[in-house]
């Protein structure tokens, strides 16, 4: 296992210092993929590990960048600061969205999670005097204490943009680290329960909804963070980006890469974001192809791209002449 | 704030009410029988705006040609559906929920690119037909001549549906699937047939609508995410799988987002989305919709 | 963790005072009342409709009681929130097999064990160690100690019964409710089943209630029978009291007996 985690902690500095290639677009398409893969993986939490599927995940992720675009283009507060308050935010909002929601079920879940959802888009779209209505809030800066490490090796050869770069992959991946580690504790393990059961959960003594509002709240608090650092990567925040059309993006993503692993909706990010770029460039209709590709999905592969490394790992594993235990994989062990 | 102008605004939430009923009814029939929530439901109502604007190029403005272009467009519509219907969404019958919304929502980004590739980005538009472009006065109020025959038709499609869900032998075995589906299928109604003839039945219906609303509104991308949301709203407000409760959603709809426009003009979006969430925590299962196991 | 007002009743473990459930019109359960000694075995028959499953969920907080009151121990649990349950000591299976399908056997277990523990909040430790050893112990008591690895909606039928009485018995209960527990089982399967529970219910000295039909399995270890009928007792008493009684043997054991 040592081996696999040695090779992961050079990945993830390679990937860091992927601005050191010199091409522009792999630096954008790596921050990118990095910001949208912490909010799938905070949408997999609710969907993929708790059992709820919610259609408005977007608005955690908008209020986020919001709170971050005026923190920084109209206040002093460093960003340092900045990020924990745009997180908090988000996830006031979900406390208060989550209390209504899991007290039903469902598609009635699903529903009122994409009302809230629509509500906040409305509001950031209309109340034009703080969030600059449909013009949106452009020119968010990056931050300020990048400035200082023109001495730094390597890092200060960075312009801001890399820099910031440098930032969003330490500061995701620390937030993955945590997600994950949460997703294997006893918490996780009764979310895990939760969405198998609920019923049953109750009678093990799982206050059911209590652990699904605690779900709902760790999952708006992590997108609130990625959207806090999209925001300056967007180098601006426009109410587009909370439309229940985005919710289903990320919702793609997550079931793209597979609901029933932890890098699932990680992988998906990166797949979904990597060949937007590649198609883009080629032809016109890329909403045709992610429409194909996500039928061809749902026909073929309903487990995602995770279910397919699966296979590659067992595969691997009894070539390899390791025990080759019960016929069935466990879908929910964390790697 | 005369009387005029609330009737004004009252009719144009009434009109708009008419148009959402067209699209939300065929949505709500869905998901009563065919058990699913089809995201795709305003990309058919887009298609048939579309369409309807491709037969006014082929047979000229005129009103016979319009009221046949409608009807071809709903037509073209439905066929559409009991495609997709017959040989895609039928697999997936028994499927986790989640694979099978994610469907509908795949033939939303399939739908949309396909009708830019077919007619491009630019706005299109499509003519009132000649005998209906004029006005009517109504209570000291102007109400489009257009907007009321729609209004009469969709009265009398509700008449006519509603007749057709009450007293018919088919009607019964749709409320029969809605409330219980496997002793429907143990009383050996085929099933099969039933999900395919509703879905392509709501299909028309959405067409129709979008068909119908062509006139009135800018056709363009992005009117299938659009209406399919005011479609959620009507369908959820007024109870998922009940006739007059989606008919009650949209009227309530419109008049909201009437009276909103008219007293908050800030905050008109907002209203119908707070409508949708105040009535899913006040009472989930919609105001006339019946309260099967909701409740967490 | 047993109420203060352990007072009353010493030796009732569980009572039910004239409890009636009605739903809409229909009187399911009408005033039911019973009490069940500490340690026994007791048994609640009757033909299918007759309401033993509202029974249980009403003992269990799932259905709250039209009237009357359900005490354990001497204190007052009635219509109690099914999640407060376990940490009175009540343990129960459903008749419908209730596993957590794509849980391993050994999850299923050690997952109740975290909840049942008030591990649940802790967000930054393990729990992949977690109650190894009691976890281990609880699934080769109920025989199912050779597959951990399979998720539980992949064992017959038989076998889930089996992991959801492991699941019920790892929360260390007082009072175990069990909802046909050998439903659809074989012969063969049942007789095992049922040796099995009294076994270990006799050497907890938990008190036993349970359903069934099959009524070789209910005379052979039950204390105590209680038959059930429109939702009402219409007879309370020892396996021979019921076997002789002739209002029983009309509306229910007729073929059997």
């Amino acid at each position: 296992m040592t081996r696999w985690r040695w090779l992961l902690v050079v990945a993830i500095i390679g990937v860091a210092l992927v601005p050191l290639s010199g091409a522009r677009m792999a630096t954008f398409l790596a921050t990118d993929v990095a910001i949208w893969a912490l909010f799938a993986v905070s949408l997999n939490i609710l969907v993929g590990y708790t059992g709820l599927v919610s259609f408005g995940h977007a608005a955690y992720f908008g209020i986020g960048a919001y709170a971050m675009g005026l923190l920084l283009k109209n206040t002093t507060v460093p960003f340092v600061l900045a990020l924990p308050l745009a997180g908090l935010l988000a996830a006031m909002f979900a406390v208060l969205v989550g209390f209504f929601c899991v007290r039903i079920t469902k598609v009635y879940f699903s529903m009122l999670t994409l009302a809230f959802a629509q509500i906040a888009w409305a509001l950031c779209f209309k109340v034009n005097a703080v969030t600059g209505g449909d013009q949106g809030l452009p020119g968010i800066p990056y931050p300020g204490f990048l400035k200082y490490f023109d001495g730094v090796p390597v890092i200060g050869a960075f312009d801001m943009g890399e820099r910031f770069h440098v930032l969003v992959i330490v500061l995701v991946v620390t937030f993955l680290v945590i997600i994950h580690r949460i997703l294997g504790s006893p918490f996780g393990r009764v979310l895990t329960m939760i969405r198998e059961n609920p019923g049953r959960a109750e009678f093990v003594g799982v206050n059911v909804r209590r652990y699904q509002l605690a779900a709902f709240v760790i999952a708006g608090l992590f997108a609130g963070l990625a959207g806090a650092m999209f925001g300056i990567f967007n180098r601006g925040m426009y109410p587009d980006l909370m439309y229940w059309t985005k919710s289903a993006e990320v919702l793609i993503m997550v079931v793209l890469g597979g609901m029933s692993r932890f890098y699932g909706p990680i992988l998906g990010a990166f797949l979904l974001l990597w060949l937007n770029q590649e198609i883009t460039a080629v032809t016109e209709y890329w909403s045709l192809i992610v429409g194909l590709s996500l039928m061809a999905l749902i026909f073929f592969l309903p487990g995602g791209a995770a279910d397919l490394v699966e296979r590659g790992r067992r595969f691997l594993a009894t070539r390899a002449g390791r025990a080759a235990t019960a016929v069935v994989e466990t879908r929910t062990r964390n790697p | 704030m005369t009387v005029s102008i609330l009737i004004n605004q009252a009719f144009s939430g009434l009109t708009t009410s008419v148009f959402l009923f067209m699209a939300a009814i065929g949505l709500s029939l869905i998901f009563g029988v065919v058990r699913v929530l089809n995201f795709a439901h305003g990309s058919f109502y887009m298609i048939g705006a579309y369409c309807a604007y491709q037969f006014s190029v082929y047979f000229g403005p005129g009103n016979a040609s319009f009221w046949m272009g409608a009807v071809l467009a709903a037509s073209v519509v439905a066929f559409l559906g009991l495609l997709v219907e017959r040989f895609l969404l039928r697999h997936l019958y028994g499927k986790e929920e989640l694979l099978q919304l994610l469907f509908t929502y795949s033939l939303v980004l399939v739908f949309a690119d396909s009708v830019k590739a077919i007619w491009g980005i630019e706005q299109v538009s499509v003519a009132r037909p000649p005998a209906l472009s004029g006005r009517v006065e109504l209570a000291g109020a102007v109400i489009p001549e257009y907007s009321l025959m729609v209004s009469i038709i969709c009265s009398f499609l509700v008449l006519a549906l509603w007749l057709i869900i009450q007293r018919t032998r088919v009607g019964r075995i749709i409320r029969a699937a809605a409330a219980d589906r496997e002793t429907t299928t143990a009383l050996g109604v085929n099933v099969t047939w039933l999900n395919s003839s509703v879905f392509a039945a709501g299909c028309f219906l959405a067409g129709l609508g979008g068909a119908l609303v062509a006139p009135v509104t800018a056709i363009s991308l992005g009117m299938d995410t659009e209406i399919v949301i005011a479609c959620f709203i009507a369908v959820v407000v007024g109870g998922m799988g009940s006739f007059w409760g989606t008919l009650l959603g949209s009227l309530l709809y419109g008049q909201v987002l009437a009276f909103g426009i008219l007293l908050m003009p800030e905050f008109s979006l907002f209203a119908v989305y707070a409508l949708m969430a105040v009535v899913l925590i006040i009472r989930p299962h919609g105001l006339l919709g019946s309260s099967e196991a909701v409740r967490a | 963790m047993t109420g203060a007002l352990a007072s009353r009743a010493e030796g009732a473990c569980l009572k039910l005072q004239d409890v009636s459930k009605s739903f809409g019109g229909f009187k399911a359960i009408s005033d039911v009342s019973f009490e069940l000694q500490r340690g026994t075995i007791n048994a609640i028959i009757g033909p299918n409709g007759a309401g033993k499953s509202t029974l249980f969920n009403l003992i269990t907080g799932h259905y709250t009681p039209t009237t009357g009151t359900v005490w354990q121990d001497g204190r007052d649990i009635t219509g109690i929130a099914p999640h407060r349950l376990s940490r009175l000591g009540i343990g129960r299976s459903f008749q419908r097999t209730n596993v957590f399908a794509k849980l391993t056997v050994f999850e299923n277990v050690q997952a109740a064990l975290i909840a049942h523990h008030g591990f649940g909040p802790r967000l930054f430790s393990r729990s992949v160690n977690l109650f190894v050893r009691e976890t281990n112990d609880m699934l080769a008591s109920v025989g199912l100690h050779d597959r951990p690895d399979l998720p539980a909606g992949l064992l017959s039928y038989g076998d889930q019964k089996q992991l959801e009485l492991a699941i019920a018995l790892a929360l260390d209960p007082h009072l175990l409710l069990l909802d046909e527990p050998t439903a659809g089982m074989s012969t063969a399967e049942t007789e095992k089943s049922i040796d099995l529970i009294c076994r270990i219910v006799r050497e907890r000295g938990i008190t036993l209630l349970f359903t069934e039909h099959d009524m070789h399995a209910v005379f052979s270890i039950s204390d105590r029978i209680l038959v059930l009928h429109q939702g009402n007792v219409i007879a309370d008493g020892t396996p021979n009291d019921i076997r002789s009684d002739p209002h029983v043997k009309r509306t229910y054991l007729g073929a059997k007996g």
